[in-house]
């Protein structure tokens, strides 16, 4: 499935490789808010992050005439963005880098509209404690996967990590919080006693 | 698709077209699941575990970005991106100056705007001054112009102008050549034109004597990336841009010129005005439009030779009680016809 956002990232990109303030600009407004959703979740320091956006974009324009064959726009700026405030946290004196970098702050909870009715307190409490307590590498995922809408891919590129531990960190996630839920209903036993092999994409 | 059917809720919710649909993301996503789950009733537990999963993830809200930081911010970039090149406009110009005051130190001059690409100036006052640029491309500037010329690091060859001028592109298809006059953009390959800007009328106009050009505001770009306020100019037309509202025109030059054609050409007995119409046409490469075919049929006779296109269009109009209006790049020929 082609993405049309996608295209448009690239004919931006390719129109900044051209030395086009226009397109520069629109990549900026266009990815702005999402940099910061991500940034402030990483360090909850709102200058830091902002300067670090600025950065993040006056470093693509400054190499426009050599900026380096990516996979997806989007993504190389969230990745860029992330290595410019882990970079500034370990500058900084004040902070120490091991206890920093080990977070990424998120809270879960239950928006019970969308949750059908059979559930109670009971399960929501659970539910919530399980993802509030995962470290904070399977939070980062999370929000890169379910919030950014990044593809696994993607996300390996912006963490730097190898997609197939990715894949399998979010499919561990996913099958310990399933635990936590229970079933469904009755028809559901079939399902469960028929466990697929696990999937490569 | 088949591939679906024995997934686990945990794959299903990892899915890119399962999320668009149980975010809320795509309607094309949805509109497959749906069908999806019709045509597989033994898949609901599943999928419904996998929905469930999906819709545990809500975040609570955090510091939102606001719009106010994204304006500032942008703008800060822009800012800072936008200054170092006037810095280094600034420095050649000194540089430059001090070559001059130096005598002899325009080795001084080329070693320090050799990194950058070279910059060459022009300044009329009261003299037409004519230039040749490094492509070989001629530039015919009326008194009070003003061009900047450089070689792009893309390849393009860049003009910044105000002013009046005549320009006489070489042709080079790999390097387009790219002139900016205020907001309005003209790129060509390799034709000739007459440029003016009127900041007086607040509008800049093009004239295109040879080959094809075309124009387009630079900020129009940003809207739909793809030039697609573009217009596309071929001789005798011109366009009209306007620097308040970045309008762009299609017309046709004050005097059109045509090619050189045999005298007595233009020497009719009789002849029907279609006849006419189509040899000026093809004469000026422009569409001369008769609507109504009870006019084209009508007769003139007289001597069109020595005149422009205009004064034989009215001598043609007067004769069979006709007008002609300009309508975008093309001339129409409206009257009552003739018994």
């Amino acid at each position: 499935m082609t993405d049309p956002a996608k295209t448009e990232d690239f004919l931006l990109w390719n129109g900044v490789g051209d030395s086009d303030e226009a397109a520069f600009n629109t990549l900026m407004r266009r990815h702005y808010k999402s940099l910061f959703r991500y940034g402030i979740r990483i360090h909850a320091d709102e200058d830091l992050v902002r300067d670090a956006i600025q950065e993040v974009f006056i470093s693509v324009w400054e190499r426009r005439h050599k900026l380096p064959e990516i996979d997806s726009p989007r993504s190389y700026l969230l990745g860029s963005l992330r290595k410019r405030i882990l970079y500034e946290l370990r500058q900084s004196r004040w902070e120490r880098l091991d206890e920093m970098a080990d977070q990424f702050h998120v809270d879960f909870s239950f928006d019970h509209v969308l949750i059908s009715r059979e559930e109670d307190l009971l399960t929501r409490q659970k539910i919530e404690t399980f993802l509030n307590s995962l470290p904070p590498r399977q939070k980062e995922i999370i929000h890169l996967r379910f919030y950014q809408n990044l593809s696994c891919e993607e996300i390996a590129d912006v963490m730097k990590m190898n997609r197939q531990s990715v894949y399998n960190l979010l499919h561990e996630t996913l099958r310990r919080l399933r635990r936590q839920w229970g079933p469904v209903g009755v028809y559901l036993l079939l399902s469960q006693l028929h466990e697929s092999p696990f999937h490569v994409f | 698709m088949e591939r679906y059917e024995d997934w686990s809720a945990e794959e299903l919710a990892m899915e890119s077209s399962f999320i668009g649909w149980v975010l809320g993301l795509s309607d094309e996503d949805a509109l497959f699941w749906e069908n999806w789950l019709a045509s597989h009733p033994q898949a609901h537990g599943r999928v419904e575990e996998a929905r469930r999963l999906l819709l545990s993830f809500r975040e609570t809200a955090g510091t939102e970005p606001s719009d106010e930081a994204e304006e500032a911010d942008v703008r800060a970039v822009m800012r800072h991106i936008r200054r170092p090149a006037a810095f280094r406009r600034w420095f050649i110009r000194s540089a430059a100056a001090l070559a001059i005051f130096a005598g002899a130190g325009t080795g001084v001059w080329y070693y320090l705007t050799r990194q950058t690409s070279t910059v060459t100036e022009w300044h009329t006052t009261t003299q037409v001054q004519q230039v040749t640029l490094p492509d070989q491309s001629v530039v015919t500037l009326s008194p009070n112009s003003h061009a900047r010329y450089r070689d792009a690091p893309n390849g393009e060859r860049v003009v910044e102008f105000s002013g009046e001028a005549f320009f006489k592109v070489t042709r080079n298809e790999h390097r387009p050549f790219v002139i900016y006059a205020g907001n309005m953009v003209t790129r060509v390959l390799g034709t000739s034109f007459w440029l003016r800007t009127k900041p007086q009328a607040r509008t800049i106009e093009l004239d295109v004597v040879t080959g094809k050009v075309a124009v387009y505001d630079r900020r129009n770009r940003r809207v739909a990336y793809q030039s697609m306020n573009e217009v596309t100019l071929l001789p005798n037309q011109r366009a009209t841009y306007s620097t308040t509202t970045g309008d762009l025109k299609k017309g046709l030059v004050d005097n059109p010129v045509g090619e050189a054609a045999p005298s007595g050409q233009f020497r009719f007995t009789n002849t029907p005005i279609q006849l006419i119409t189509a040899k000026l046409s093809k004469k000026y490469g422009i569409v001369i439009d008769l609507p109504d075919p009870l006019v084209g049929s009508c007769t003139f006779t007289g001597d069109l030779n020595d005149l422009s296109l205009y004064e034989q269009l009215d001598l043609i109009c007067q004769s069979i009680h006709a007008n002609y209006q300009i309508k975008q790049a093309q001339i129409v020929i409206r009257g009552q016809g003739c018994r």
